[in-house]
């Protein structure tokens, strides 16, 4: 088990380590050096400034074996944000703890509960995403026992842990340290077994809070309201204490989750050395197709260049095979003689657990060089700190990508951070627009505890583990309902003032934290004989990505569905070299069932409400990356899929449309670009994956006759749902195109609303990710695959996306020039 | 119309199965109705006490009582005396010494369910003790949840009293559930005297050869006693429901006597267990009696 002692002192002592080497020359020379032979390719940079210490004495309250144990540890004084965390703690606040990695969070709540563990016996709960991270944190509390001789019994609790150790955890732990699966399946609904913990329950610390967000998010959310009510039994009310790495609104989603008012701390007293960070885009090796050097070309590069310079070094890739190339490339360079030790590493999940804790001590005593991963070390496990990390490609969040440039890192020295973009749309936004990302403007985490379907399986987990009593509450909504429903299925009978379960079975079984209702699709890669988990896809987008002969893609390695077991929810996946990718040709039904919200301009109506949606996936298109020739047609028969949720939705008014387009078809060319686009960026800006929101475009009009389709010339087509062509044109229909962006859930998840709340920031964006793409007519980046184009600019898919986002917007079309 | 089942409907959960079934939120509406009507005709306590040969105790709380005088026959077994239990006992856990026949308790619940957890109720609770050479079986069963606090009272009092505890997988079952149970209802639990769980004492002295080691099978091997007409575990907790929501008490007689036959053969394999030897358990081909 990894135990950070060594890099503990360096970094909480209060006098500077040695360092080998002159401070900071090293990195900057590195930044020199990337300059001289590559500036074109620094698409932007930033300069953070270090950061000093900011120190806070140890609270006078402090009981003394602890302060004894700190100060065994090389621990003087505390930083600032650790002190403000205590003091919001000791005045019984929940508090949400917001600092960067390596910033001594740990300590934020591992004092006031020992503290408390020590003078009055009380009791903690934490929640950890992973067992790795479980037990690392038994192990910093078993440091810090040893240290002071204090006592205090920490244990993890979770399906690992042998039946005969139950028992002594139970009644004798005074931390347990568990994760949000085992406390909904395995804790809770066998409370009484914990009645003397839950009596002593005074905190429970959650960790990794931006992870609960989207279905997750509202699943924990309940979970917290059934903890809080089996708390309430027991006579106990814990405060919470959250961290969370940086997003924007940390606080509002610490407040969601917990049900009541949250204080953040937010400014980190932690020293940072200097760092810089670089987005870098690879140069344009093809002009006429746009192509460019690929990304792992580059990182290796910049890798070389920085192990050359004595900087260690971590690249961070998306994919398992990413790392074995970028492994082998570099050890092509520096590892050639097999007799001296290795100086390259890979590392990853899958490695053997003796493996993992090899390379990592090997990285803390400063062996390696340099190391590829996966994002299995982005989070919690110490590695000692480094000089440059690279990320091999966008990890797809603000949030993650900072968590891993936290990495490097030294006090005393500058660290480099480095985003090689790929070709990937969203890489490629980024490119153009780095303010977005080095601007520090992270996503919003977005979560609904309220989302009808999730909340329902939590009544029925809740109910079975303490009966409901007339009058309480439970979430927002009328319970007394809630509990009629299930007295009407057979699991609950009133008896008086309270709601009995009655039934056989154990309801949290059937409840998976990760899905809603129908249950998600597992992604298993077969390839070579393995059986491994790839990845889980929601039931709403299993049709449109998981059919027999699609190309799934995992960040920027591809495999291909050979077999689709529907009723088990398993898709089989092989790895393929395919040139291709897949795009599922639906047609999708958009019906507006119920308006929240709208708000009209001269040009256009915003809306937003329920809706219903019905999906039909026809078939499928393969495509050839790079030139976007479509390559081919494939059947697909899968069940429909019909389901209500939220959306928001934009409509142009009929003499906009009548005076902007000739045709309605170049109208609805445009349509279809501008959802392609405002699609990516809402994903963009609501930290959720793209296959999280739909889009579709589609008659507004009562009948939702029609929906709009990119047909296979890659211009719009308006179809109804059994495939065939509507006419748009036939005598005198009224012509209603519509733009629907709807949450991918029975339900909602709580995405429509707030998008509706940012559209006008959302337009924006959208009109200047199409503006700045430097295709001429149209592409996948920007407004969807383009065959045909059309030498009048002015009716080319491109220029047709961006009038229809101009009259979004609320203006008449003077556009930006367009960058060709 | 419930605004929640409206959107509980659209959402398309509790989706009518047939093309003429009806809206969900006016299924419950009858539904409604429906419990109310059942209400008004379900039997009293009374009545039901009277139909299983007992006496209401407390509010919602039924208790038959049967006696059977000892010697007693079991299958192709007898259970000879009092003397006989005790000495079973002892063997089955000499490190606790010798019992006093009239302190044992034998316990079985039935539930509403198999899987545990808090959700999971005993809603009928056996007892069986000696007395004056007399195997006593008290059943208590509740009618109602708020006949739920006495019942558990009643069963503390016979475990307070008790020098040896005797279940059939009571160690995983019965008693974390009664346990559970009281900590619910806000009862204390008292300290447990030694529990002689004959599910792990038959595994160990008297198995060998069983397809398994269920009531059932030790009943048919170990004592020769095989049951007619019974009413299958695993269709206890419906029983349970249908008398609940619908007040049907049909299958309640049913349980009763299922509850009572699962005593008796606990006793019946506690008065084997008596004898020394494995040699004497299997009984395979002895006459019924």
């Amino acid at each position: 088990m990894p135990v950070p002692t060594a890099s503990a002192r360096e970094l909480f002592a209060a006098e500077p380590a040695p360092s080998p080497r002159p401070a900071a020359q090293g990195a900057d020379a590195f930044i020199g050096a990337l300059k001289r032979s590559d500036r074109a390719r620094i698409a932007g940079e930033v300069v953070i400034p270090p950061r000093q210490a900011r120190f806070a004495d140890f609270p006078p309250g402090l009981d003394p074996r602890l302060a004894g144990a700190l100060r065994e540890r090389g621990i003087l004084q505390l930083y600032s944000h650790q002190r403000e965390a205590w003091e919001h703690i000791a005045a019984g606040r929940d508090t949400v703890i917001v600092t960067p990695t390596a910033s001594g969070k740990t300590l934020c709540y591992n004092l006031p509960v020992l503290d408390a563990a020590l003078k009055t016996g009380a009791k903690a709960l934490y929640l950890f995403p992973t067992k790795a991270l479980s037990q690392d944190q038994v192990a910093e509390i078993l440091e810090l026992n040893a240290a002071g001789n204090l006592g205090v019994r920490a244990y993890t609790f979770d399906g690992d842990t042998p039946g005969d150790a139950r028992k002594a955890i139970r009644t004798k732990g005074d931390v347990v340290v568990s994760n949000p699966d085992m406390l909904h399946q395995g804790i809770l609904p066998h409370h009484t077994k914990w009645a003397q913990f839950f009596e002593s329950l005074r905190f429970v610390v959650v960790d990794e809070l931006h992870t609960y967000r989207g279905v997750f998010g509202a699943h924990v959310a309940n979970l917290v309201r059934r903890l809080k009510r089996i708390c309430r039994f027991y006579d106990s009310n814990p405060t919470f204490i959250l961290c969370s790495a940086t997003i924007a609104n940390p606080a509002e989603l610490a407040e969601k989750l917990v049900g009541g008012p949250v204080a953040a701390v937010t400014e980190s007293g932690a020293p940072s050395g200097r760092k810089h960070l670089l987005v870098w885009n690879p140069p344009v090796v093809n002009a006429d197709l746009g192509i460019r050097a690929s990304a792992r070309s580059q990182s290796t590069r910049i890798a070389r260049l920085a192990v050359r310079m004595g900087l260690k070094t971590i690249v961070f890739a998306n994919s398992r095979i990413e790392v074995e190339v970028l492994t082998k490339y570099l050890k092509d360079v520096f590892d050639r003689d097999p007799r001296l030790p290795a100086r390259v590493a890979a590392y990853r999940g899958g490695y053997l657990p003796t493996e993992r804790r090899d390379k990592e001590a090997k990285l803390r005593a400063g062996q390696l060089d340099c190391v590829v991963s996966t994002s299995a070390l982005e989070l919690g496990v110490d590695i000692g700190m480094l000089d440059v990390c690279v990320l091999n490609a966008y990890p797809g969040t603000v949030a993650g990508a900072l968590q891993r440039f936290g990495r490097a890192g030294r006090r005393q020295r500058t660290a480099v951070g480095v985003l090689v973009c790929s070709s990937d749309p969203l890489d490629q936004y980024l490119a153009r627009n780095p303010a977005f990302f080095l601007g520090a403007s992270p996503e919003h985490a977005r979560v609904d505890p309220d989302q009808l379907l999730i909340l329902m399986d939590h009544v029925r987990c809740a109910a079975f583990e303490l009966p409901f009593a007339a009058g309480e509450r439970f979430g927002n909504i009328d319970l007394d309902d809630a509990l009629g429903y299930l007295a009407s299925q057979g699991v609950l009978h009133r008896d008086g003032r309270h709601w009995h379960w009655i039934a056989d079975g154990y309801p949290a079984n059937a409840v998976s934290l990760r899905s809603i209702a129908d249950g998600n699709f597992v992604v298993v890669d077969v390839t070579d004989g393995r059986r491994n988990v790839l990845a889980e896809v929601d039931y709403a987008s299993a049709a449109v990505t998981l059919y027999e002969g699609a190309i799934y893609l995992v960040q920027a390695a591809a495999w291909q569905v050979e077999k689709l077991d529907w009723v088990g929810r398993k898709a089989f996946v092989r790895e393929t070299d395919a040139d291709y990718y897949t795009e599922a040709i639906d047609y999708t039904k958009v019906k507006p069932l119920d308006e929240f919200g709208a708000a009209a301009t001269g040009t256009a109506r915003a809306a937003h409400g329920e809706v219903h949606v019905l999906r039909r996936v026809a078939g499928y298109k393969k495509i050839r990356y790079y030139t976007h020739e479509n390559v081919g047609y494939g059947q697909v028969r899968l069940p429909d899929h019909e389901m209500h949720t939220t959306a928001v939705w934009w409509e142009l008014s009929p003499h906009a449309l009548a005076r902007e387009f000739s045709t309605r078809h170049e109208a609805l060319d445009g349509f279809l670009g501008a959802a392609n686009a405002t699609h990516r960026i809402a994903a963009l800006v609501s930290l959720a994956e793209p296959h999280d929101i739909g889009k579709a475009v589609g008659d507004g009009g009562p009948e939702s006759a029609w929906s709009a389709a990119a047909g296979p010339d890659g211009r719009a087509q308006a179809r109804t749902l059994e495939g065939n062509a509507f006419d748009l044109d036939a005598g005198g229909r009224a012509f209603r195109p519509t733009l629907y962006l709807y949450d991918n859930f029975p339900g909602g998840i709580g995405l429509a609303a707030p998008l509706y709340d940012l559209r006008d920031r959302v337009i924006e964006r959208a009109i200047d990710l199409v503006a700045q793409c430097p295709c001429s007519h149209g592409c996948p980046a920007c407004v969807g695959p383009v065959l045909t184009t059309d030498p009048r600019a002015r009716h080319s898919p491109k220029s047709a996306a961006l009038r229809v986002l101009a009259l979004m917007r609320g203006e008449h079309p003077g556009l930006p020039e367009l960058r060709n | 119309m419930s605004d929640l089942a409206a959107r509980l409907a659209r959402l398309g959960v509790g989706a009518p199965a047939g093309p003429a079934a009806l809206p969900l939120a006016e299924r419950i509406a009858r539904l409604r109705v429906r419990a109310a009507a059942i209400q008004a005709q379900r039997p009293t306590d009374e009545w039901l006490a009277q139909a299983l040969g007992g006496r209401v105790v407390a509010p919602a709380l039924v208790e038959v009582v049967r006696s059977f005088p000892l010697p007693l026959g079991r299958g192709a077994t007898r259970i000879e005396s009092a003397a006989a239990l005790a000495e079973g006992a002892r063997l089955s856990a000499p490190e606790h010494g010798v019992a006093d026949a009239e302190r044992l308790l034998f316990l079985d619940a039935e539930t509403s369910g198999l899987a545990g957890g808090t959700g999971t109720t005993a809603f009928l609770v056996g007892l069986a003790t000696v007395r004056d050479e007399t195997l006593v079986v008290r059943q208590l069963l509740m009618t109602g949840f708020n006949g739920e606090p006495a019942l558990l009272a009643q069963t503390i009092a016979a475990v307070t009293g008790a020098h040896r505890l005797i279940t059939f997988n009571g160690k995983s079952f019965d008693l974390p559930l009664l346990r559970a149970r009281a900590r619910l209802a806000e009862l204390e639990w008292p300290d447990e005297p030694p529990h002689l769980d004959l599910l792990h004492v038959t595994r160990r002295r008297l198995r060998e050869g069983w397809p398994d080691c269920r009531l059932r099978t030790a009943e048919a091997n170990a004592l020769g006693f095989e049951r007619v007409g019974d009413l299958p575990g695993s269709e206890v907790p419906m029983a349970w429901q249908r008398w609940l929501q619908h007040g049907d008490c049909a299958p309640l007689p049913k349980v009763v006597d299922h509850n009572r036959d699962d005593l008796r053969s606990l006793a019946g394999l506690l008065a084997v267990l008596a004898h020394p030897t494995r040699r004497e358990a299997p009984l395979l081909h002895a006459p019924p009696v």
